[in-house]
């Protein structure tokens, strides 16, 4: 590719930070036949593979709900919409209760622009959740 | 103003390392993180769009800089790859009101990046598509 103009950072910024990268990390509980799925970090192309395996094989062993809890996931993007996609698909054909809580602003904005509000339950909070779930279905 | 640029080969770990760049250049900026997001987004939409639509015949990897400015509030990112001409506004939004069965799984991310950007624009010249992306980002630091 054609070389672009070559600029060097202006000595103004500040010195470059050692990042880690924040890879997305799970941890699932158990309440009453629910399972809590919290998450943290980045749900993104390179994460969402596994993490899709994993909620499968969650929602493979048919609790009676499966809760994600997204109150430490920073960034998701189109690669992670797809995961919750199916499996709230997965979770509805195997009549399994199915929400996601405790919203980012920024990720609650991407769920609300792709539509996902509508097609997947929101909650705020986990015991918001766990209480909708418990409720008679109609 | 302040910018910075980072030229990667476009590999799957590509995505990774666009988005330690745009994290990087918006830490040392004063950027917070919900602000930086549609930046990240958008690198990580564009390199894996590149990846798995956009291969060589010989699979010799395609290159893409991504260039990064903040002047004042307005920061800019544009995106340049030499893979296959592709101008990603032209693809229809996804239809959002669809129920769940129905609904379509891909096609999201440009959807996202027209509705939280102020401004994009795709333009294709010398064998480069470029993708500018811009939007207003209130930031404490001092410049």
């Amino acid at each position: 590719m054609p070389a672009l103009h070559a600029r060097k950072a202006p000595d103004t910024l500040p010195a470059r930070p050692v990042q880690e990268y924040r890879k997305l990390e799970t941890r699932v509980e158990s309440a009453s036949d629910v399972c809590i799925v919290r998450v943290h970090g980045r749900l993104d192309f390179g994460s969402s593979a596994s993490f899709q395996q994993e909620l499968e094989q969650l929602i493979s062993a048919r609790p009676r709900g499966c809760v994600i809890d997204c109150a430490a996931l920073e960034y998701v993007s189109s690669a992670g919409l797809r995961v919750f996609l199916v499996a709230a698909r997965a979770a509805k054909a195997q009549g399994i209760g199915f929400a996601v809580c405790a919203l980012e602003p920024v990720v609650r904005e991407v769920f609300d622009i792709s539509g996902f509000n509508r097609i997947i339950d929101i909650k705020s909070t986990v015991d918001a959740a766990l209480t909708s779930l418990a409720a008679p279905r109609p | 103003m302040i910018h910075d640029r980072i030229n990667v080969e476009v590999d799957p770990d590509a995505p990774r390392r666009l988005a330690a760049f745009i994290e990087d250049f918006c830490s040392r900026a004063g950027i917070a993180a919900d602000l930086r997001f549609p930046f990240d987004l958008a690198l990580e939409e564009i390199s894996v769009n590149l990846l798995t639509h956009g291969a060589a015949s010989d699979r010799t990897p395609r290159h893409l800089t991504a260039e990064v400015s903040l002047s004042e509030d307005r920061l800019e990112l544009r995106i340049l790859d030499d893979g296959p001409a592709f101008d990603p506004l032209t693809l229809p939004p996804p239809d959002v009101t669809s129920q769940l069965e129905s609904r379509q799984v891909g096609g999201y991310g440009l959807h996202l990046l027209r509705s939280m950007m102020d401004e994009v624009e795709y333009t294709y010249a010398v064998g480069l598509n470029a993708l500018r992306l811009a939007k207003r980002v209130p930031c404490k630091a001092d410049h």
